[in-house]
This record gives C-alpha cells, sequence and structure tokens, in this order.
C-alpha cells in the first residue's frame, strides 16, 4: 500500500484528488495540507510514500515546499497544478529543479477528456512518481545556507580541484579535438542538467546539446530557465541549423534530433513508431555516434527506462568518451544503469564530478565553486 | 458505480459519495471566494488583490471539476487581469462570473 499526502488549498481540489487517488486499492491518502507550511510539516510526521503537490499556496508556495521537503524528508513528489502549462511552463521546470519527481497539468476548460480519464492519468503518474527512489536535495540546505542564486553553488561537488590523471584513468585518453558533448537526461534531469551545464565555463568551444525527455511545450521554458542560470548561452534546436559551439542547444520536442556530419548541422526527424520517448536519447546518441565518432563526449544523467543506454553503446564503440550518472547521485538509476549493464560507459560519476571529468576530456580545468 | 454527466466533461465514474462531495466543496468555496472577488476595486490595497488572485484562480480549477468550463473561462480571465495590473474590467467580469454560479450560491 502506498500512502499519499495531497496538498492544495482547494477544498474541491482536495476531495477530487482524494477520490481519484483512492479509486486505486495500492493507494491510501493519508493526510492533506491546505499550504506549504502545513505540507512540510505533515511529510515530516507521516512520511508518506509520496505527495501530490500545488504551487500556488498560501503562506508557504509549492516551491518553498518542495525544497524544504526534500532537503528534511525526501519524498517523491507529483506536482499537480494549473501554473505549469502553457506561459507557465518555467514554473514545472522551477519545481523540478527544486526536487520535485514528475509535473502534472490541472485540466483547463478547453481540454479535451473526461474527468475520470483525468483522474485515470493522475494515477498512472502518481504511481510512476511513488516507485522513484529520492535522494535528499541540497537546494534546501543551501538556502539556508545562503548559497542559492548562482549556478556554480548548484553544480555542487565541484569544490575541489580534480586529482592529477594517472596514466591508467580512462580520461587520459587523447581528445584534443572533441567538438561536441551530447547529453541525456531524463527523469530527475533538469536539476542534474543544472549541476552539469552550471559547472561549464562561457566559454567553452565545443557545442553542448542536451536531449531531456520533456513532454510538448516544455522544451522552450527548459532552455529559458537554465539560460538564465548557466554561464552558456542555452537555446533550443532547430532543424537545419548547426550547432553553435560554446551554446547549450536541446533538442525540440515532438520528434528526434539527428546531427547528420562532422559540421554539427541537425535535421529533426519524426519520432519512431511506438516510440515512448520523445525526443529519443538513442536517436541522438547514435547520429553522432555515426557523425563524430571519437570526437565527442556522451554522457548519460538520471532517468527512468533504458533509452540512451544503445546510443551509449554506439559512442563507446566508435572510440567515445562515455560518461554515466551513478546510482547514489540519480534520482531515478534507470538510464545509466541500463548503460553501465551494456558496458557502454567508460566511466560512472557522481553527479558533481560530470562536468569536471567532461572538462578534463577537453584539456581544461573544472570551474571551482564557492568554498566550503 | 454511478455514472453522471457533467457539461463539457462527459461520461465520470468517479463514487457517487465523491461528487456529493465535490458539489458541496464547490458550493462553499463560491460562497466563500465569490463575495472576496466583488469586493475588488481599482484602489484595493495589495492583500486583497493577492487573494483575489487566488480566489480567481481556484475557482477557475475548480469550475472545470464540476463541469463548468464557461465559468473556468471567465475566472481565467480575472485571473489574468489581476496578473497584469490592469482592473478596469474585472468588475464587469465578476458580475458574470456570479450570474454563471447563480445556481451554486
Amino acid at each position: 500500500m502506498s500512502t499519499v499526502v495531497i496538498v492544495d488549498d482547494s477544498a474541491v481540489q482536495r476531495r477530487f484528488l482524494r477520490a481519484a487517488v483512492e479509486a486505486d486499492a495500492d493507494f491510501s491518502v493519508v493526510g492533506e495540507a491546505r499550504n506549504g507550511r502545513e505540507a512540510v510539516a505533515l511529510v515530516a510526521r507521516l512520511r508518506p510514500t509520496a505527495v501530490l503537490m500545488d504551487l500556488d499556496l498560501p503562506l508557504m508556495g509549492g516551491i518553498e515546499a518542495i525544497e524544504r521537503i526534500m532537503s528534511a524528508s525526501p519524498t517523491p513528489i507529483l506536482v499537480y497544478s494549473a501554473f505549469v502549462a502553457g506561459s507557465h511552463s518555467e514554473n514545472a521546470l522551477q519545481a523540478l529543479a527544486a526536487g520535485a519527481v514528475d509535473v502534472l497539468a490541472k485540466p483547463g476548460p478547453d481540454d479535451a477528456g473526461t474527468l475520470e480519464q483525468h483522474a485515470a492519468a493522475l494515477r498512472c503518474r502518481l504511481r510512476i512518481a511513488a516507485r522513484v527512489r529520492v535522494i535528499t536535495h541540497p537546494r534546501g540546505r543551501l538556502r539556508s545556507q545562503g548559497m542559492v542564486g548562482s549556478a556554480p553553488a548548484l553544480g555542487g561537488g565541484s569544490r575541489r580541484p580534480l586529482a592529477s590523471t594517472h596514466g591508467d584513468d580512462p580520461l587520459d585518453a587523447e581528445r584534443g579535438t572533441v567538438k561536441l558533448v551530447v547529453i541525456g537526461a531524463s527523469t530527475g534531469g533538469p536539476q542534474a542538467l543544472l549541476t552539469v551545464l552550471g559547472a561549464l565555463p562561457g566559454d567553452l568551444t565545443q557545442a553542448v546539446l542536451v536531449v531531456q525527455h520533456m513532454a510538448e511545450g516544455f522544451i522552450p521554458g527548459l532552455a529559458s530557465w537554465l539560460d538564465g542560470l548557466v554561464a552558456l548561452p542555452v537555446v533550443v534546436g532547430q532543424s537545419g541549423k548547426r550547432l553553435a559551439p560554446g551554446t547549450v542547444t536541446i533538442a525540440p520536442s515532438g520528434g528526434n534530433l539527428l546531427v547528420q556530419d562532422d559540421r554539427l548541422r541537425v535535421l529533426c526527424v519524426p519520432p519512431d513508431p511506438g516510440q515512448f520517448h520523445v525526443p529519443g536519447i538513442d536517436a541522438t546518441f547514435e547520429s553522432v555516434a555515426c557523425a563524430l565518432g571519437p570526437d565527442a563526449v556522451g554522457v548519460l544523467l538520471t532517468g527512468m527506462g533504458r533509452d540512451g543506454a544503445a546510443g551509449m553503446l554506439s559512442l563507446r564503440g566508435r572510440g567515445a568518451l562515455t560518461l554515466g550518472q551513478d546510482e547514489a547521485s540519480s534520482a531515478v538509476y534507470g538510464m545509466p544503469a541500463a548503460a553501465f549493464a551494456l558496458d557502454a560507459v567508460v566511466q560512472q560519476l557522481p553527479l558533481g564530478e560530470i562536468a569536471p571529468a567532461v572538462l578534463a576530456a577537453l584539456g581544461r580545468s573544472p570551474v571551482l565553486g564557492p568554498p566550503s | 458505480m454511478p455514472v453522471v454527466r457533467g457539461a463539457r466533461t462527459g461520461t465520470r465514474t468517479l463514487p457517487d459519495e465523491a461528487l456529493v462531495g465535490l458539489r458541496e466543496a464547490f458550493r462553499a468555496e463560491v460562497a466563500e471566494r465569490l463575495p472576496r472577488l466583488q469586493a475588488v476595486h481599482g484602489w484595493s490595497p495589495p492583500h486583497v488583490l493577492a487573494d483575489a488572485l487566488r480566489d480567481a484562480h481556484s475557482l477557475g480549477s475548480s469550475a472545470v471539476v464540476l463541469g463548468e468550463p464557461e465559468a473556468s473561462r471567465v475566472a481565467r480571465a480575472i485571473e489574468s487581469a489581476l496578473l497584469e495590473g490592469d482592473l478596469t474590467g474585472v468588475p464587469a467580469q465578476v458580475e458574470v462570473l456570479c450570474a454563471l454560479l447563480e445556481a451554486w450560491r
């Protein structure tokens, strides 16, 4: 039996959510909170399996409540809010960055589908969220220490200089011609991306390409959010254009982004029939393996499922350095585990050590964070 | 399990007691939040506008659940006007919302 705490200031929404959740006999709603403060206290006391959380809350807003919960009593949080759709998509990214594992928009007046269909979708997302193994999230602690606000502070884990390399270190390989760093991420990805990208310097000369599993319409918000927090400019990729050096390009939603040649021209193609995750990481990674081979670095971050694992194997097979996020630092150790099981990962690292490893492969020194 | 047909949301299969509870809760929400929206005017202090914003937002989300899409659209329009700080049309929009939710008052 999974236990759930509902957080919403509207009694109507709380009743609807309780009915929708408890229609599944595997779920039991054990508590309801009407504001962020109540939510933080209730989750600490009841330690539920999962939390359903609105963002627009009185006394303490949803984002702050998520930060505090993930700092003090880490619990999978599914955000359920009207403030995450359309022009509000940046709120979704902020919630994910604060530690929420997933975001679902409340139905609007023009949404198709019945209430029961929406309740079923909610249960499905909650079932997935409840299985996510969450870890203590640093942002609440960093906030209390006055360290939130700059990307390097969130970079965590890169506060020490890299140890000098040795001859048998796989990162010692000659990779002076690397043109592209390609990164794949899914559940828990936005925060992990912020950590990695936030630790890259603004004068990087290589292009960075990111494939993040994300629902239609959220990618521009992700790009805008990251652009405001990291040193490199962040843009959404466009078919027919070239990936710019010193720029983070995020694959657009709705299809797969393929790198066509070593001049980094990209093409957006429709997803394969039956493809579950769009944009697909495997498709992009395999295109990069073909176009660039050893002149690429592949990184696979946290995420559910196994997308990206086959692509990492292709990259490694073509001589590229491949880095996977380790289990301890992954919100969901699914995709990196699948890649590791295929022996597609040259080196598995904690999240905070991935950017320094990338920079080492590019012949650059890591960007140091604030002193601890 | 009973089947209730809403104005827009089509067939629902939530438990009967849940639907009764939702209607009761929405009636209470309308009774609590609508008067606060009616009290908004051009020189309302910030804390009144902040409450009104949350009221409009909550009514907009709840009206969808209760099969009142038009009321939801009007509530969302009020919310947008409050967010933009353009209160000139808000009293008229609130009157429209009151009429649409008359059955719930």
